[in-house]
């Protein structure tokens, strides 16, 4: 009666989690450390997205902002050094259901992990990819990175980095099948949060460089656009971000900005007397790799074991004369 | 009127024709490739010629001799009235007889029309597609616009023709082996040679590769409803289950992973057995299974699932796997019965079966969908007992969801007509009104009928009208059409079988016992276009108004009575002439042999000038009317005649023609309500212009007088001042105009003035005592907790003064629960300098002048 019907009563098993439902170990960054206020926002976005925490991932390398998925009470991988987006694709064209995060320092994501960091651009498989850049190597205690402002003194270049730093947003918007790229600060934690929803609800792969504090190691790095916020650039769009009025007082220098403008983000990404806040690019109709590659069926029961049986024989241990040579194709000599 | 749909302009270049001509040349000039005649127009010499006229013309130039104008009238007007004929006098309706709008279409086999069609069960986009259709996709697809290319497609529009000629005069087959067998007959008829007989093979060939994908061909006879009810629903369930069959295996794989996982940790699973079977064979000898299954078995035995919850999984398990087959299985493919639990290919031909098999379907339904439910719980390990057993206890087929009843398996129901018993029609009615979904192909085997003996005037039987009956019942799709309506039949089939409620496809399937002279499809058309059986479709889903559910715009012409057109025929001397025809049910009536006796085709010896056709007799009827209605109609030589129509035949038609208005009122054609409506509207309006023009008129008449009044004042004023000024008299003093002694006084404003000046002064007041407020409340300290980064500085320092909120950021709980060192202290720390440690509260504190110092930048 009045479109009811009694199949309703399935529902009230719902639970609602609160921000402590996603909170794993307590964090150890150091005190003031930037990645606080990402962990912070990312809870949120769990929470008020109602994400279940056995269907979410947290994929990590190695560096400071390695330690995210510890502190996620998620599923999560503490993987290799710059590995972290081939295991989060591998999480993805398998499991097509989980929500999956990854999360990179700029020495993971722009050193050792780029020739990943292209490719998965390239092949825009659906998942939140946030760049934790501090300009520096934080877990071995101030080494220069891809990123480290040219002249910065470091232990690597005690007289002052060499080369003028990489900027990964045009590195990325240069790359064939780019989807999303975003930028923000993480020390304006609403915009924070925005970005990273607005990367969420993208279906595709969603790079967003997050200017992230070490206040131990580089103190005084971002301590002028701390204090002047002019130096701050936030693109606003109807189908972009909405910028809420108290951060639009505070934060005077607005661009209307149409995120499927690729030139302009283009443009936008080489400023180099401003730093650009928002969302530079997005495009929904770029082909995702696991829609292309999905699996037609799931494997049967018996085809699991057979491959299974297949992939352990590969290991077995035959007699010497058993007619099974070890070469590890099970066919058989 | 138009009982043969011409194809798409760009097929009008009727390609048989041209195809005749391709035989002896290899090559075609391009000046051929749009010439070429178009079907349906035919030439002079295929129109049919009208006799000399006989009766007196009405100047009265030319009377032969012997006709007597009294006589004949006498003659009409009493087999007009009473039927009756002179002894010498003979029926016109041998059989050949047909009537005008016939002529053009009595032979079919060269025209391009709907039928023959092509099913094809496995393609649900394009189940039922005309043959012409499917040729000229294949057309499109194999030729080009060079020479070789449209010789070729002129030879594939020759084979067309060849299985048409062969679906014509036979049942129909598949597409691939008619085609094989129209190649043969092309190449054996050609009197092409050598070279050019191997191109024409090898062009046959490329067309009979295109052609393999479709699968049966089937032209238009009584079978014709059956065989595309059952294409249609073979293409309905391949779209229903369509991503459901995954679904399942998945389910299945997960429940079984389940099982699985559960045996693992079983004794029996490390048993010495089992753990040589998981090795194989090749390393049975080498290792003590005995040994390593003890060591297996040894310690703390695993926990095991619960036996109630392994009993349900299997139990799911097992009604999943049972299903499975009613998803997996091909329509038509007549797998082993006792191998699927639902038949769903099988068509009842008796209502009492049909609603059993309706109740043994949803019982194993619901029983599938619990199953599921229970599966998908399971699977996500959030089945709860003490909730979902009680729930799923009662689970029945009130707790399927829409999406879950779309994919039940529709019941499909076949009946003739003339087969319908009192119980069944009892059993039927009950269907229809009752909701459930059983879809019901009605074949309506003779629209006409006598109650009350040979004698009794021809009514329509209620079998015919059975649909506008259902469509009272408001909640069965309904769908009203002749066989040969196919495009309205193929979204009527389709969306029918879409419906989630009962569907009744009421189809006029042609009377060939009564009708021999007419081939199927031009009996069905003849039917609709006669407004006999006219096309309706009526689908409650679509709409709550009547304007969205019921759609009679597939019939020709429908917003008029008869529908109407040009006829062209030959006059005795040879000029060709036209005459614009209606075609009545009177038409449709004429070709049925069991009403021979109602028409009469005097010679034209016989006519009389009183003689009109029928269509505008019934438009002009009135009372005492003495004209005599007649039908025009061609004889088997190709010759024009009239024939004359008993009154009980126009009583009929006046019966269809009432019933066509109803339908068309209906179907929002010239309804009354709304032309009522129109016509109060539109006097409303005009009453409102006129009101609208009458004060008008008044206003502009007062104004005018007002206009001249103050003119007048005016001018009378000027003469004034200046005799007064002449006579020398005036002091200059400027006459006061009148108008200023209007103006309001300056009083009132200063008041308003003052009132203004006095509610900014305690504005003014008001916002002195807030700022003193404010300035209070900069004692207290305060954080920016939406612009907190979480980064725990604060918290650490003193996680009694500052705390997270539900957004993990920082404010102030107890201000007091610390000493003001620590505000400061936090407010130095702060990464964002968001915290404003605000004054002492204990002014006693020791060091408290350096706080303060130290406070100042963040207060």
């Amino acid at each position: 009666m009045f479109g009811l019907k009694s199949q309703c009563v399935l529902d009230f098993e719902e639970e609602y989690r609160t921000l402590d439902d996603y909170q794993g170990r307590l964090s150890r960054w150091c005190p003031g450390c930037g990645d606080n206020g990402i962990l912070s926002a990312t809870q949120r976005l769990c929470r008020d997205e109602q994400l279940p925490p056995e269907k979410t991932v947290f994929v990590s390398g190695i560096g400071c902002a390695a330690r995210f998925p510890h502190y996620m009470n998620t599923y999560g991988f503490h993987g290799l050094h710059g590995r972290a987006l081939p295991t989060a694709q591998g999480v993805r064209i398998r499991r097509p259901d989980l929500h999956v995060f990854v999360n990179m320092g700029d020495g993971d994501c722009c050193s050792i992990g780029t020739a990943h960091w292209i490719h998965a651009v390239r092949m825009n498989m659906n998942m939140v990819a946030m760049l934790h850049d501090n300009n520096i190597y934080g877990l071995t205690k101030k080494q220069v990175s891809p990123t480290t402002p040219q002249g910065i003194r470091t232990n690597t270049t005690p007289s002052g980095a060499y080369l003028r730093a990489l900027n990964p947003l045009s590195a990325t918007l240069g790359v064939t099948n780019v989807s999303f790229v975003a930028q923000v600060v993480e020390w304006i934690p609403d915009l924070l949060y925005e970005v990273i929803k607005k990367a969420f609800h993208h279906k595709g792969f969603s790079f967003i460089r997050i200017l992230q504090r070490c206040p131990h190691f580089l103190p005084d790095l971002y301590s002028s656009l701390l204090s002047n916020p002019d130096k701050l650039l936030l693109l606003r769009h109807d189908d972009g971000m909405e910028i809420n009025d108290t951060i639009g007082r505070v934060y005077k220098n607005h661009e209307e900005h149409d995120p499927s403008n690729l030139n302009r983000a283009r443009e936008i990404a080489e400023m180099g007397d401003m730093v650009p806040v928002g969302i530079l690019y997005r495009n929904e109709s770029v082909a995702r790799y696991e829609d292309l590659r999905k699996p037609q069926r799931m494997p049967t029961w018996e085809q699991k074991q057979e491959r299974l049986e297949r992939a352990f024989d590969m290991f077995g241990i035959f007699p010497e004369d058993s007619e099974v040579s070890g070469n590890g194709n099970g066919e058989g000599s | 009127m138009e009982m043969v749909k011409d194809p798409e302009p760009a097929d009008r270049r009727n390609p048989f024709d041209e195809e005749t001509r391709i035989e002896g040349s290899d090559t075609v000039k391009g000046d051929n490739k749009t010439s070429g005649n178009d079907s349906t127009s035919p030439t002079a010499e295929d129109l049919p010629v009208e006799p000399l006229l006989a009766w007196t013309s009405p100047e009265g130039e030319a009377t032969p001799d012997g006709y007597d104008a009294v006589e004949n009238l006498r003659r009409l007007r009493r087999f007009y009235l009473y039927g009756r004929l002179d002894p010498d006098a003979v029926h016109s309706t041998d059989g050949s007889t047909i009537p005008a709008f016939f002529y053009q279409y009595r032979d079919l086999s060269r025209r391009r029309y709907d039928y023959p069609l092509c099913v094809n069960g496995s393609d649900p986009d394009a189940s039922v597609r005309p043959l012409r259709q499917v040729i000229d996709d294949l057309v499109a697809e194999v030729s080009d616009d060079s020479d070789a290319g449209e010789r070729r497609s002129r030879r594939i529009y020759k084979l067309e023709l060849a299985i048409k000629s062969m679906v014509d005069t036979k049942s129909g087959g598949r597409l691939s082996e008619l085609a094989d067998r129209a190649a043969q007959r092309v190449v054996a008829s050609s009197k092409l040679s050598g070279d050019k007989k191997d191109v024409l093979m090898e062009d046959l060939a490329v067309a009979r590769d295109g052609l393999q994908k479709t699968d049966r061909v089937i032209s238009c006879n009584a079978e014709t409803a059956g065989q595309l009810f059952t294409a249609h629903a073979s293409a309905d369930w391949a779209e229903r289950c369509a991503g459901w069959r995954e679904d399942v295996e998945v389910l299945i794989c997960r429940l079984q992973d389940v099982l699985n996982a559960d045996f693992n940790r079983s004794p029996q699973a490390k048993s010495a057995k089992r753990l040589r079977e998981s090795v194989g064979e090749r390393a049975a000898d080498d290792i003590d299974f005995g040994e390593m299954s003890s060591i297996l078995s040894g310690g703390e035995p695993s926990p095991r699932m619960a036996k109630s919850r392994r009993e349900r999984v299997s139990g799911s398990l097992s009604t999943l796997l049972e299903m499975k087959a009613v998803f997996d299985a091909e329509f038509g493919s007549g797998e082993d019965e006792a191998t699927i639990p639902i038949r769903i290919d099988q068509v009842f031909e008796n209502c009492a079966s049909a609603v059993d098999a309706y109740e043994d379907r949803m019982r194993k339904m619901v029983s599938f969908f619990k199953g599921i439910r229970v599966a998908r719980l399971e699977v996500e390990n959030s089945y709860r007992q003490s909730v979902h057993d009680e729930f799923f206890d009662g689970f029945d087929m009130e707790h399927l969801t829409g999406d879950e009843l779309s994919l039940c398996p529709p019941v499909l129901l076949r009946l003739k007509s003339d087969n319908v018993t009192e119980t069944g029609t009892g059993v039927l009615l009950e269907i229809l009104s009752s909701g459930v979904p059983i879809k019901i192909l009605f074949e309506v085997e003779d629209i006409f009928t006598r109650v009350g003996g040979a004698t009794a005037p021809s009514t329509v039987s209620w079998r015919a009208r059975l649909a506008g009956m259902a469509v009272a019942l408001d909640s069965v799709y309904v769908l009203q059409a002749p066989v040969s309506a196919q495009s309205a039949i193929n979204t009527g089939f389709a969306q029918g079988l879409r419906y989630p409620g009962p569907a009744l496809f009421s189809v006029y399937v042609g009377t060939s016992s009564t009708r021999p002279a007419l081939s199927t499809f031009l009996d069905a058309a003849a039917s609709a276009e006669s407004r006999s059986f006219p096309v309706l479709t009526f689908d409650p889903g679509k709409g709550e108004t009547l304007a969205e559910r019921i759609d009679i715009l597939e019939n020709s012409q429908s917003d008029i009575d008869w529908p109407n057109e040009t006829f062209a025929y030959r006059t005795a001397d040879g000029e060709v002439c036209e005459v614009d025809l209606g075609f009545t049910t009177a038409d449709y009536l004429l070709c049925d042999s069991r009403l021979s006796e109602q028409f009469w085709c005097p010679a034209p010896a016989q006519w009389h000038e009183d003689m009109v056709p029928l269509h505008e007799y019934l438009r002009e009827a009135r009372e005492g009317d003495t004209r005599i209605p007649y039908l025009l109609t061609v004889d088997g030589e190709g010759r024009l005649a009239r024939a004359i129509v008993t009154r009980a035949i126009v009583l009929s038609v006046l019966r269809c023609a009432s019933h066509w208005r109803h339908v068309q009122e209906m179907g929002g054609i010239n309804n009354s309500f709304a032309l009522n409506l129109v016509a109060k509207e539109k006097q409303r309006l005009a009453e409102e212009k006129r009101c609208e023009v009458d004060a008008i008129e008044k206003n502009y008449v007062e104004q005018m007088d007002q206009d001249l009044g103050e003119l007048t004042r005016e001018i009378v004023q000027r003469i004034a001042n200046r005799l007064i000024i002449e006579a020398g008299g005036g002091d200059n003093t400027p006459i006061t105009p009148l108008a200023e002694s209007a103006a309001p006084g300056g009083g009132s404003a200063l008041a308003e003035a003052t009132v203004a000046d006095e509610a900014v002064k305690e504005a003014a007041q008001e916002e002195v005592e807030e700022e003193e407020d404010e300035v209070t409340a900069f004692d207290d300290p305060y954080i920016d907790t939406p612009l907190c980064t979480s980064c725990n500085e604060c918290t650490q320092l003193n996680g009694q003064i500052f705390a997270y909120n539900d957004n993990k950021q920082a404010f102030i709980q107890d201000p007091s629960a610390g000493p003001y060192k620590d505000l400061v202290r936090a407010a130095e720390l702060c990464p964002v300098r968001i915290i404003h440690p605000g004054k002492p509260r204990d002014s006693s504190e020791p060091g408290v002048d350096e706080l303060l110092r130290r406070a100042q930048p963040f207060i």
